[in-house]
Parts: C-alpha cells; sequence; structure tokens
C-alpha cells in the first residue's frame, strides 16, 4: 500500500497542479456564502472571545431576547467588525439532526458522536417558529433550514461541547 | 489430529445465557475458554486517515518510541473512533494559543510513520520534519485532508492566527489556496508535508486557504515526538 517515494516527490511538484474540478466551484459559492460567518469568526479571535469561550457565557452574551412571539432567540457569535477581512475557521465538520431545544432554541444531534450539542451559529441568525417546526434563517432572511433536517456544519468544538458554527451550513440531501 | 471448536468469552460473561437467547447450543466436544480480552483484528493506524468529524496528522511517540498515538486537531471531538473503532484519548488537547492538537490511540493497532496522502489510500512513509523556524514564505507545501484530497499551495505567512482557541497565538502557518481548495470542515487535524517531510497540521479554512499548526508545535503541545521511521 506504501506509494514509493518517487511518485511523491512528483506529485507534490508546484509545476504538476490539477486544475480545480467542477466540484470545487461550487465550493467557491459555498465559501462565498460562509464569509459572513468567518468574518464573525475574525472578530471573535481579535477579541479574545473566539472558540476558547465556553457555552455558558457564549450563551448568556448572545442569545438576544426578542418580543416577536414568532421568533426564538438562538446562540450566535458576535458581530463583524466593519471593515475586518474574512477570518479564519476551524476546519472540522459536525453533521446530524436540527432539533428544537427548550434550552437553546435549536441544537443539533450529532450523529457522529451520539451527543446533542449547542451550535453558536453565525451572527444574525434567528429560529422562527413555522407551524410545528422551528426555521432557521440567516441574518439576510434565507431559510438555512428547518426542524429535522439533516445537517453539515463547518467549524468546531469548542470548549464546554458547542460547536462553532463558522464555515459551511447545509442541509444534506438524505 | 482432530478439530475442536473453542469458544473464547469474556470474565464474567453468561454464555449458557446468551447462546439460549440465540438458540444455539454448542456440541459436548467444545471448550468454553474464560479470556481476559477478546482478540482484535490487527490494523495499521496512521496520520491522513478519516476520523470523527476530521482527519488524523502524524504518528508521535511519547516517552519510549513504543508509545505511540496519532494526533489530530485539538478542536476536534475527543470521542473520536476510526473505521468503526473507538479510540483512546490521550487526554492531552491542547487549544492555547498558538496550538491545536491532541492524540489517540487504538487498541491492537500497529503504528506507522505513514500519512494517507490521496482519495485512493495511497501512503507515503514520513522520514524527516521541518519546524516553524525554517518554514518560509514561499515555500511549497501539500497536505491531504478527508473533505478536500490532496493539494498543495505557497506558504504566504507564518504568523497567522491558528484556529486551537485562546486567542490566535500568530504562529499558524498560512497557504494560498489559489491552486487548490486547500481546506473544508473535516481536513482539520490532516497532515501538511512536502515529499516524506512533516511540516505541521491543519487547524482553519479561511476561504480556499488552510491554515496549520507547525509540527514541532504540535510536538511540544503533545509533549511527543514524530515517528520518523517505521
Amino acid at each position: 500500500m506504501n506509494r514509493y517515494p518517487n511518485s511523491s516527490r512528483l506529485r507534490d511538484r508546484p509545476d504538476v497542479v490539477r486544475p480545480r474540478n467542477a466540484l470545487f466551484g461550487e465550493r467557491r459559492a459555498r465559501v462565498r456564502a460562509g464569509v459572513l460567518a468567518t468574518l464573525v469568526l475574525a472578530a471573535l479571535l481579535a477579541s479574545g472571545c473566539g472558540p476558547s469561550v465556553g457555552p455558558a457565557s457564549v450563551g448568556s452574551q448572545s442569545v438576544r431576547s426578542t418580543s416577536d412571539p414568532d421568533l426564538v432567540a438562538v446562540p450566535t457569535q458576535e458581530p463583524v467588525a466593519p471593515g475586518s477581512t474574512s477570518g479564519p475557521c476551524p476546519a472540522s465538520l459536525a453533521r446530524g439532526e436540527l432539533l428544537r431545544s427548550a434550552e437553546w432554541g435549536l441544537a443539533l444531534r450529532d450523529e457522529d458522536f451520539g451527543v446533542t450539542r449547542v451550535v453558536i451559529w453565525p451572527f444574525g441568525y434567528v429560529a422562527e417558529r413555522d407551524g410545528g417546526r422551528l426555521v432557521l434563517r440567516a441574518a439576510d432572511g434565507t431559510v438555512v433550514a428547518r426542524t429535522g433536517d439533516r445537517l453539515h456544519i463547518e467549524g468546531g468544538i469548542v470548549p464546554g461541547e458547542a460547536f462553532l458554527a463558522c464555515g459551511d451550513i447545509r442541509v444534506l440531501d438524505d | 489430529m482432530t478439530n475442536r471448536v473453542v469458544v473464547e468469552a469474556l470474565k464474567g460473561d453468561d454464555v449458557e445465557s446468551a447462546l439460549r437467547a440465540r438458540t444455539m447450543t454448542l456440541p459436548p466436544s467444545a471448550q468454553v475458554k474464560v479470556v481476559d480480552d477478546l482478540p482484535t483484528p490487527a490494523a495499521n493506524f496512521y496520520g491522513g486517515l478519516h476520523g470523527t468529524g476530521c482527519t488524523f496528522g502524524f504518528t508521535v511517540w511519547r516517552y519510549t518510541t513504543s508509545d505511540r498515538r496519532v494526533t489530530t486537531a485539538g478542536h476536534c471531538g475527543n470521542a473520536q473512533s476510526y473505521n468503526g473503532t473507538a479510540l483512546s484519548y490521550m487526554g492531552d488537547q491542547q487549544i492555547g494559543p498558538g496550538h491545536d492538537e491532541q492524540s489517540h490511540k487504538m487498541s491492537g493497532a500497529t503504528y506507522k510513520n505513514w500519512i494517507r496522502d490521496d482519495a485512493a489510500g495511497g501512503t507515503r512513509a514520513i522520514t524527516a520534519k521541518t519546524i516553524r523556524l525554517y518554514q518560509n514564505v514561499g515555500d511549497w507545501v501539500c497536505h491531504y485532508g478527508l473533505a478536500t484530497g490532496y493539494g498543495c499551495g505557497n506558504i504566504i505567512s507564518v504568523a497567522s492566527g491558528s484556529c486551537g482557541g485562546g486567542g490566535s497565538g500568530s504562529i499558524g502557518i498560512r497557504v494560498d489556496g489559489t491552486s487548490y481548495d486547500l481546506a473544508e470542515g473535516g481536513d482539520s487535524g490532516g497532515p501538511w508535508f512536502y515529499n516524506g517531510v512533516a511540516k505541521g497540521t491543519t487547524s482553519c479554512q479561511m476561504g480556499y486557504d488552510a491554515i496549520y499548526v507547525a509540527i514541532d508545535v504540535v510536538e511540544s503541545g503533545l509533549g511527543a515526538t514524530l515517528l520518523m521511521a517505521p
């Protein structure tokens, strides 16, 4: 199974770069969609309030109450500082079902770890009641997901086992 | 020579009840042997293999070269598994400034100084390392991760924030993603290398760019040494 070193050397050379495939073009669009999220994390990191912040303190700082009876507050990251550039986002992955949570508004049933996690959503995300389900909306009002959907969320686990959602967030087609 | 059946059972297991529940019986000649541990299939374990929501980085050792474990990113879940086998977390997660690493062991595994480096499961041997001090802007480096696979790029910064938390630390190494998409969710912890030389492990995505933690930073965080020989 071990490849011979010479083939590795050839493949690593800068002059044998492979072109991106179509999938990567698709990823570009998703990355753009996630720019806001990474900007938010940049602000978090710059302020020292990034992934080192436990979920309890994140929740107390960023779960905003609302007087709109249709809206449900969810934990979110801090807003982006004006003029900030795109920031780094942990490159791990969580997958699972989006659930209603009495404590956090929404939570993720992490199918890989078999636990329910609070998710710290990008700034501006809200949950909205829609019949018997909750709808997760992005800051621009776009519907991101509904409870019961199976999600792919990019980011990283922070102390307290919360998941910081700062990269691509999408519904998986089952 | 005669054939015979030996059933191994863990201490405390109720073999009779288990057989009855499955409406099975053992032939009179069968022997039930009580053992402390059941055998597990031997498996090679090394960097670049796919973990739980993350990628493994490199094989390292601590105390003695026989005390081996495999790294991943500190911000990944501690309860990692590989190929359906639960791993043992070594309790060494580092997510302080500049750090983003932890390590795991797999029972019964054979640890190799290899990394997986392509989607087909190909591997290469790691026989050397470059510490952060000798990694420079403009260097060409390559990686493997479960999300984006194999890719390479030029280092554009050696003073970027990493994603372990506790502040950036500003010692992460950022690689230009112009030629390849170098990091997406699931790539964290995966190896960076050139030929057989270890460079570091993935921490962040930043558009198409990636930020990795240098291998010597990973080693110091874990109190471990990169395995560079079989």
